[in-house]
C-alpha cells in the first residue's frame, strides 16, 4: 500500500456483479472486472517474474515505488523518495488503434522524485505527468521503467538487482545499484491485500522490504558516493478506495535488527480506523506475521502544518502494537529528519507528506522508517485538474 | 567705476525670444501655423502608422507554442516538409541527462467555413491549429496559468465530473480548446461546435475549454485553437510526423548546461536535413521574408515627409522675411548673432517636436487603417496572419518624432543662419529671404549634377543582405537626387515657360501679372515647382511601375493559366496555408471522364541556411505541353520534361536565379526526409507570383524525396464538348471541402490580389501629393504676404479682389504647370528606375515597361487645376489687405 493519490484521484468506477472472488470473510468478495472493464486482483494468483516486475496494462493503476536512507562517507545523511505512477484510460481490450504510437493515449504516467539532504536541511522534489510513448514507458514482460532520462530497471533478473537513475530537475541527481538482501514479499492474505469492503478495492502488493544500496548523489556539481538500504513497492490494481475513506497514513520501518514493518491505516471520513487497515511484519527470514486493524495503533505524537499548503499532519507518528518474536507491546516513534518534507503535487493538486524518518523506541533510534501522510490538505476524492 | 555687465546666458536669451517674439508671431497666424504644424504632423503620422503596421505584421508571425508552453530556446524543424516522429527517439538520446524539457509540436492552418458559393480567395478568417501534448503541457502549465486549468472547465468543483473530462479530452479526436475572445465573438460556450476547413474536410470541433492565460505570456491571439497532438496530426493528415519540435533549456549552471553546448547537442541530432533556430532567428527569417516589401513601404512612406521637407524649409525662410524688421531691431539692440541663430532653431526644434507628437497622434490612427492594407498584403504574399490592430510602440514614435525634429532642424538650419548672419541694415533694406532672392546662374548646372549623379547611382549594385537579400541602396539615392536635381531643373525652367507665355498674356493685366512673376521667378517660386515636382513624379513613377507590374503579370497569367479548372484545399487562404488535396481526392477527379490531361502540384517551403525558397513538384512535362513556361534561360534539350529522365534536373525561377546568384547549368541541392538531392538546373522562366525563388522539379520525383501522395493545386484540361462551369458546380457538390477555380476566376483574382498589393502604395502617393499641394497654398501665401507692397498698390489702382485673386490663380497655376510637367518628364524617368533598377535588385523581377498615359495625364491636369484653386483662394485671402478690412 502507498501513495494512492492516483488511485483515489483517477479511479472512482461502479462495480459490476460481485461474488466471483474468493475473500477474505469480513470483506465483500471481489468482482473480477471493475464497471470500466478493468481487470481486479484476485487472490491466489501465481506470480511469475521477472514478468510480474513488468507493467501489467490490464489493470487501471500500478506503480514502482522505491523509497530509501542513503549515507555518505563524511556522515551525510540522505532520504529519497522514487515513484512511478501508471494510469491507464481504457482497458486494452477496448483500446482503439493509436493515432499515433508516441503519442497514445492509453495509459498516462506520473514520476514523483524527492531528496532530502538531512544535514543542510534541504528537501527538494519534482513532479511530471506524461502520457506513454515517445518520453515515457513502462514495460511489459520485465521491470523497465522509463520517465525522460530517469528510469528504474531490473538488470540481472537471477540477482535481481535494480538500477535506478533520476534527476530532480538540474538541482540533483541520483544513481544507485541496488540489491536484495531479502527476497520479495507478497503482502495481503493469500496474496491479495484489501483496501476496503468494496468488491474492487484490493491490489496485487509486492515489496523488497530491503534492499541494498550503493551509488552516487550529484547536487549543485558535486558528487558523493552514498550507501544505504531501499524499500521498494510493486502495486497492482484497478480500484483500491472506497468512497468513505478520507485518506491514509503508511510507514514502511526497516528496524536496526534485520526485520522490518509495514504498516498502512485507512481513515474513515468518521475519523474511525477502516477494518482493512493493516500492520505486518517480516521477520529476518522473510516469514510475515499479519496483523490486523484491532492489533495496532496509529497515535499522533505533536503536530505539523505546512507553511506550503496549510495541512496539519500529525507528525512524529506513534504507532503500537506487539513484536511477534517476544509478545511484548511495542510503541514506535516516527521522528521526522525533517518536518518540512510534504510533496505539493501541483499536477493532481492533491499535496502529501512522504519523508524519512528516525524510528525510536524507549528513547533510543532503533531503525529508519519513511512515511507517508495523505488526505490531510483537504478530500482526496478531488479530480485530477492540474 | 561701473560694474562689468554679466552676459544673459544662451538658454535665458533663447527663452526670452522664444516667448516674447517667436510666440507672439505664431499667434498672430494661428492659420498658418496650424496648417504647417498639420503638414508636418501628416508627413511624420504617415511614416508612423506604416512603420507601426509593418511591426505589426511582423509581430504576427507569432510562436504560437508559447502561448500555452513558455518561452523556448530552441525550435528544431525540418528544412523541407516535416518531422518524423522518430526523430523525437534522437534527440532524447542526444539530450540525455540535459533536463532540456522537450516539446513536439504539430500546427495546422485552417479556414472558417464558406458562406458563398463563390467567394474572393483570402477573405476568409482562419484559425492556427495547434497540436501539443495536453498531457506533458500540465508540467509548464501547472501554478502558472492564472485564470483557469486546461482540463475540468467548466466545473472544477465537480470532481467525478472533472475526472471524466480529463479522459474525455484525452480520448477525443475532435475536443480543442480556443482563446477566449474567439467564444466572444462567436457567441459559443463550452460544449458547443466550430466548424474550420481543413484539407479537403470540413471539421466539426467541439470546444472543450478556453486556453488558460499564463501570468508570463500576453493572451493568446483570438484564432488560435489548442488540441492534442495526435488529434492534430490526424486532422490535419500528418500522422506520424512533427511541423517542430521546441525545447526549453534549464539554466546555465554549469558546463554541461551551456547553451551553447546544448545547440551543438541539438544541431548533430538534427543533421543536415533539419534545421535548428532560436526563436529569435526564427522570427528573424520572417522579418527577413518581409524586408523588401516593408523597406519598400516605408521609403514610400517618407514621399509626404520629403515634400513636407520643402514646405518647412519655406515656411521658416517666410518667416525670416517676415520678422527682419524685428530682427534688425534686436540686432541692433545688440542681441548676440548666435542668440538670434539659437532662437531660430528653437523654434525649428519645437516645431519637429509639436509636429512629431501631432503626428505620432495622427500615425496611431491611420495605423488601424494601414496595417488592414498591410496585413493583407503579407497574408497574399508571405505568411498568415490576422492582424487586425497595431499597438502603439514607444520606440517606434520616438523614432518617429526624432525624425520630426530632425527634417525641421534641417530645414530650419539655413533660414536660422540667415537671419543671425545678414547685418542689420541689409535686413531692413532687403525684401526677400534667402529663397526669395534670385537664385544664382550655376543652379541649372548644379541641378544638372545632381542628375549626372543619380544616374550613375542606377547604375550601381545593390547591396547585399543576408539569406540572398538585396537593397538597392543606391537606386533609392538616385531617385532621391533625380527628383531633387529635377525640381532644381525645372525651378530654372520657370522663366522660360514665364517668357513662352508671354505674348498669350498681353492680352489681359491678370495674366500679364500672373505670369511676370514666372518670368522672373524667386527661389520661393521655384521651391514649389520643386516640391510639386517631387511629388508628382514619384506618384507617376509609381504608376509606371505598377502599370509594368500589372501588364507583366498579365501576360504571365495568360500564358501561365491555360488550364480550364484549377483546384486547392477550401482552407489555403494564404500565402502559407499548408493545406492539401489528399491523394484519393485529387485521383478520383484526375479520372473522371471530363479530364483529358491534368498537372498535381506539390508545393513545398523549404528553408536553407542562404535563404528560403519553394520547392515545386509538378509535371513538367504537363507545361511543356500546354506551353506554361516563359523562359528566361531556356533549356537546351527536352529531356528536363521527361519524367523518366529528369530526376537530376530542375528548373528555376528568375528570382530563384538572381537570388542565389545561380543560372542555366548550375546546381540546386534540396534537403529531403531521404537525404540531399542534388539538381542541375535546365532553365530559368518567369514567375511572377513568388519573390523567393522557386525550384521545379518533376512531382514523380518529389513526391517519392517527400514520402508524399497529395498535392496542394490541381490543373485540369477538360475535353472538347464538357463545359467547365458545369463541371465546377458538379466537382464543387461532390467534394465541398475542395475549391475548384475556372480559368476565367482564377486570372481575375490573381489580378484583384496583385491590385490588392499596391493599395497602400496608392494610399501614400496620394497623401503625398495632397502634401504638395499644400504646399503650394503655404507658398503662395508667403509671396503675397511679401507682396504686401504691390497688392496695394494694385487694389490703389482699381483691382477687384477677384482680378487679384485670379492673378494669384494664374501664377499658382503656371507653377503647377511647370511642376506637374517637370514631375510627369522625371516620372518616366523615376519609373524605368523603379522597374529596371530597384524592383530588379529587390526583387529580381524582369518586367515590361507600360506607361499609363490616361492616369498620368490626369495626374497632371488634377494637379494644375487644383494648384489654380488653391492659388486663386490664397489670392483671395491675400488681396483681403488691412485697409479693406477697416473699410
Amino acid at each position: 500500500m502507498r501513495t494512492f493519490l492516483l488511485t483515489l484521484a483517477l479511479t472512482f468506477c461502479f462495480l459490476k456483479s460481485p461474488n466471483q472472488a474468493e475473500a477474505a470473510p469480513a470483506f465483500t468478495p471481489l468482482a473480477l472486472f471493475t464497471e470500466d472493464g478493468f481487470k481486479v486482483p484476485q487472490p491466489g494468483n501465481t506470480f511469475a517474474f521477472p514478468k510480474d516486475h513488468g507493467s501489467h496494462p490490464a489493470f487501471k493503476v500500478e506503480w514502482w515505488y522505491f523509497t530509501g536512507h542513503l549515507w555518505g562517507p563524511k556522515n551525510e545523511r540522505y532520504g529519497f523518495q522514487f515513484t512511478f505512477f501508471r494510469r491507464a484510460g481504457t482497458p486494452v481490450s477496448d483500446s482503439k488503434e493509436p493515432i499515433s504510437e508516441r503519442f497514445q493515449t492509453r495509459e498516462i504516467h506520473l514520476l514523483h522524485l524527492a531528496l532530502l539532504d538531512v544535514n543542510s536541511g534541504k528537501f527538494i522534489h519534482s513532479e511530471r505527468m506524461a502520457r506513454a510513448g515517445w518520453e515515457t514507458e513502462s514495460r511489459v514482460g520485465n521491470f523497465y521503467v522509463r520517465f525522460g532520462d530517469t528510469r528504474a530497471q531490473m538488470d540481472d533478473t537471477d540477482a535481481q538487482t535494480i538500477s535506478l537513475s533520476a534527476r530532480i530537475r538540474n538541482e540533483a541527481s541520483f544513481n544507485l545499484k541496488l540489491r536484495p538482501k531479502k527476497p520479495l514479499v507478497i503482502f495481503g492474505e493469500n496474496g491479495i491485500s484489501r483496501k476496503g469492503d468494496s468488491p474492487t478495492a484490493a491490489s496485487w502488493y509486492l515489496t523488497y522490504p530491503r534492499l541494498e544500496a550503493a551509488g552516487t548523489i550529484v547536487q549543485g556539481g558535486v558528487e558523493t558516493p552514498v550507501k544505504g538500504q531501499v524499500w521498494m513497492d510493486h502495486e497492482i490494481s484497478s480500484s483500491q478506495l472506497t468512497p468513505d475513506q478520507s485518506g491514509w497514513d503508511w510507514a514502511g520501518i526497516q528496524l536496526d535488527d534485520g526485520r522490518e514493518i509495514m504498516s498502512y491505516r485507512l481513515r474513515r471520513k468518521d475519523g474511525t480506523t477502516d477494518p482493512a487497515s493493516s500492520l505486518v511484519w517480516v521477520e529476518k527470514s522473510g516469514e510475515l506475521t499479519h496483523k490486523n486493524a484491532k492489533e495496532f495503533q496509529w497515535e499522533q505524537g505533536g503536530k505539523w502544518k505546512s507553511p506550503h499548503s496549510g495541512a496539519a499532519y500529525p507528525l512524529p507518528a506513534i504507532i503500537k502494537t506487539t513484536d511477534p518474536s517476544s509478545g511484548k507491546e511495542l510503541t514506535l516513534r516516527l521522528e521526522p529528519l525533517l518536518l518540512d518534507q510534504e510533496l505539493k503535487s501541483q499536477l493532481t493538486g492533491i499535496p502529501y507528506w512522504e519523508g524519512a524518518c528516525q524510528v525510536i523506541q524507549d528513547g533510543k533510534p532503533v531503525g529508519s522508517a519513511y512515511l507517508e501522510l495523505t488526505g490531510y490538505a483537504g478530500s482526496l476524492q478531488r479530480a485530477l485538474s492540474p | 567705476m561701473t560694474k562689468a555687465r554679466k552676459e544673459p546666458s544662451l538658454a535665458h536669451m533663447v527663452a526670452m525670444l522664444l516667448t516674447q517674439f517667436t510666440w507672439r508671431h505664431w499667434r498672430q497666424h494661428p492659420i498658418r501655423a496650424l496648417l504647417l504644424l498639420g503638414l508636418l504632423s501628416l508627413g511624420v503620422g504617415v511614416f508612423f502608422s506604416i512603420r507601426l503596421a509593418n511591426r505589426a505584421a511582423v509581430a504576427s508571425f507569432n510562436n504560437f507554442a508559447e502561448a500555452v508552453t513558455q518561452q523556448t530556446d530552441a525550435v528544431l524543424s525540418a528544412r523541407a516538409g516535416t518531422l518524423p516522429e522518430s526523430i523525437l527517439d534522437v534527440v532524447q538520446a542526444e539530450l540525455e541527462g540535459t533536463g532540456v524539457e522537450i516539446i513536439p509540436v504539430v500546427e495546422a492552418l485552417g479556414a472558417t467555413p464558406r458562406t458563398r458559393e463563390t467567394e474572393s480567395i483570402g477573405s476568409r478568417g482562419f484559425y492556427t491549429v495547434l497540436g501539443v501534448d495536453l498531457v506533458a503541457l500540465q508540467n509548464y502549465a501547472a501554478a502558472k496559468n492564472k485564470d483557469r486549468s486546461w482540463f475540468g472547465q467548466p466545473s472544477p468543483e465537480a470532481a467525478s465530473k472533472d475526472v471524466g473530462e480529463f479522459w474525455k479530452v484525452l480520448n477525443s479526436e475532435d475536443a480543442v480548446f480556443c482563446a477566449e475572445p474567439l467564444t466572444t465573438r462567436l457567441a459559443v460556450g463550452i460544449g458547443a461546435t466550430i466548424e474550420v476547413q481543413m484539407n479537403d474536410r470540413l471539421l466539426v470541433l467541439q470546444i472543450a475549454g478556453i486556453i488558460p492565460r499564463r501570468d508570463d505570456q500576453p493572451a493568446p491571439p483570438d484564432n488560435l485553437l489548442v488540441a492534442d497532438l495526435p488529434v492534430v496530426q490526424k486532422l490535419s493528415g500528418k500522422i506520424g510526423q512533427l511541423d517542430r519540435i521546441e525545447f526549453i533549456f534549464p539554466p546555465e549552471t554549469s558546463q554541461s548546461t551551456s547553451h551553447s553546448l546544448l545547440l551543438a547537442k541539438l544541431n548533430r541530432a538534427a543533421g543536415e536535413s533539419n534545421l535548428v533556430r532560436t526563436p529569435e532567428s526564427r522570427r528573424n527569417a520572417a522579418e527577413v521574408m518581409t524586408r523588401g516589401f516593408r523597406l519598400n513601404l516605408t521609403i514610400l512612406s517618407l514621399i509626404a515627409l520629403l515634400v513636407g521637407l520643402y514646405l518647412i524649409f519655406q515656411t521658416l525662410d517666410a518667416a525670416v522675411v517676415r520678422r527682419r524688421s524685428e530682427i534688425a531691431i534686436l540686432r541692433a539692440l545688440g542681441v548676440a548673432e548666435k542668440h538670434v541663430e539659437w532662437a531660430w532653431h528653437a523654434e525649428a526644434l519645437l516645431l519637429g517636436v509639436v509636429g512629431g507628437v501631432f503626428g505620432v497622434c495622427l500615425g496611431w490612427g491611420l495605423a488601424q487603417g494601414s496595417v488592414r492594407l498591410v496585413s493583407r498584403t503579407v497574408n497574399a504574399l508571405y505568411y498568415a496572419n490576422n492582424v487586425a490592430a497595431a499597438r502603439l510602440d514607444a520606440g517606434e514614435a520616438a523614432v518617429a518624432i526624432l525624425l520630426a525634429v530632425v527634417v525641421s532642424l534641417f530645414a530650419g538650419w539655413i533660414p536660422a543662419r540667415q537671419a543671425a548672419s545678414t547685418p542689420p541694415a541689409q535686413l531692413l533694406a532687403s525684401g526677400t529671404g534667402l529663397i526669395g532672392k534670385r537664385w544664382p546662374v550655376w543652379e541649372p548646372v548644379a541641378g544638372l549634377l545632381l542628375l549626372a549623379a543619380a544616374f550613375f547611382l542606377a547604375l550601381t549594385p545593390p547591396i547585399q543582405l543576408s539569406q540572398g537579400g538585396r537593397f538597392p541602396l543606391a537606386g533609392y539615392f538616385a531617385a532621391l537626387l533625380g527628383v531633387i536635381g529635377a525640381g532644381v531643373v525645372a525651378g530654372s525652367g520657370l522663366g522660360i515657360l514665364g517668357r513662352l507665355l508671354a505674348p498669350l498674356s498681353e492680352r489681359s493685366a491678370v495674366l500679364e501679372l500672373g505670369s511676370s512673376h514666372v518670368k522672373n521667378p524667386t527661389g520661393r517660386h521655384r521651391w514649389a515647382v520643386a516640391g510639386l515636382l517631387c511629388a508628382v513624379a514619384m506618384t507617376g513613377g509609381m504608376s509606371i511601375l505598377v502599370s509594368s507590374f500589372e501588364k507583366s503579370v498579365i501576360q504571365w497569367i495568360q500564358h501561365t493559366l491555360q488550364s480550364d479548372l484549377y483546384l486547392t484545399s477550401d482552407a489555403n487562404q494564404a500565402a502559407t496555408s499548408n493545406n492539401h488535396v489528399p491523394s484519393a481526392t485529387w485521383r478520383a477527379i484526375c479520372s473522371k471522364p471530363e479530364v483529358a490531361d491534368a498537372d498535381t502540384a506539390l508545393i513545398i517551403p523549404v528553408t536553407m541556411n542562404t535563404g528560403n525558397l519553394r520547392l515545386v513538384g509538378a509535371n513538367l512535362g504537363f507545361s511543356q505541353r500546354h506551353d506554361q513556361f516563359t523562359w528566361v534561360q531556356p533549356p537546351d534539350s527536352a529531356l528536363v520534361f521527361d519524367n523518366e529522365k529528369n530526376q537530376s534536373l530542375c528548373v528555376v525561377s528568375e528570382t530563384y536565379s538572381n537570388r542565389f546568384r545561380v543560372a542555366k547549368g548550375g546546381r540546386v541541392s534540396i534537403p529531403t526526409p531521404n537525404g540531399m538531392v542534388s539538381l542541375e538546373i535546365a532553365g530559368v522562366y518567369t514567375d511572377y507570383g513568388d519573390e523567393q525563388g522557386v525550384v521545379f522539379a518533376d512531382a514523380a520525383h518529389v513526391s517519392r524525396w517527400f514520402n508524399r501522395d497529395d498535392v496542394t493545386t490541381l490543373a485540369l484540361v477538360l475535353n472538347p464538348g464538357f463545359n467547365a462551369d458545369a463541371f465546377r458546380d458538379s466537382l464543387r457538390r461532390e467534394y465541398p471541402g475542395v475549391a475548384v477555380f475556372t480559368n476565367m476566376h482564377l486570372r481575375g483574382e490573381v489580378i484583384r490580389i496583385f491590385r490588392q498589393t499596391f493599395a497602400i502604395t496608392y494610399a501614400l502617393e496620394g497623401i503625398g501629393v495632397v502634401v504638395a499641394l499644400a504646399g503650394l497654398g503655404v507658398t503662395l501665401a508667403s509671396i503675397l504676404a511679401e507682396r504686401r507692397a504691390e497688392l496695394t498698390t494694385l487694389r490703389a489702382l482699381g483691382m477687384t479682389h477677384n482680378e487679384i485673386a485670379s492673378t494669384a490663380a494664374w501664377e499658382g497655376g503656371l507653377l503647377a504647370v511647370c511642376g506637374s510637367v517637370g514631375g510627369l518628364l522625371a516620372s518616366l524617368a523615376l519609373g524605368m528606375l523603379l522597374i529596371k533598377v530597384i524592383n530588379k535588385q529587390t526583387f529580381g523581377w524582369t518586367l515590361q515597361s507600360a506607361f499609363p498615359w490616361r492616369y498620368l495625364a490626369s495626374l497632371g491636369l488634377a494637379v494644375i487645376a487644383c494648384g489654380g484653386a488653391v492659388a486663386w483662394t490664397v489670392g483671395r485671402w491675400g488681396s483681403a489687405l488691412p485697409a479693406d478690412q477697416e473699410a
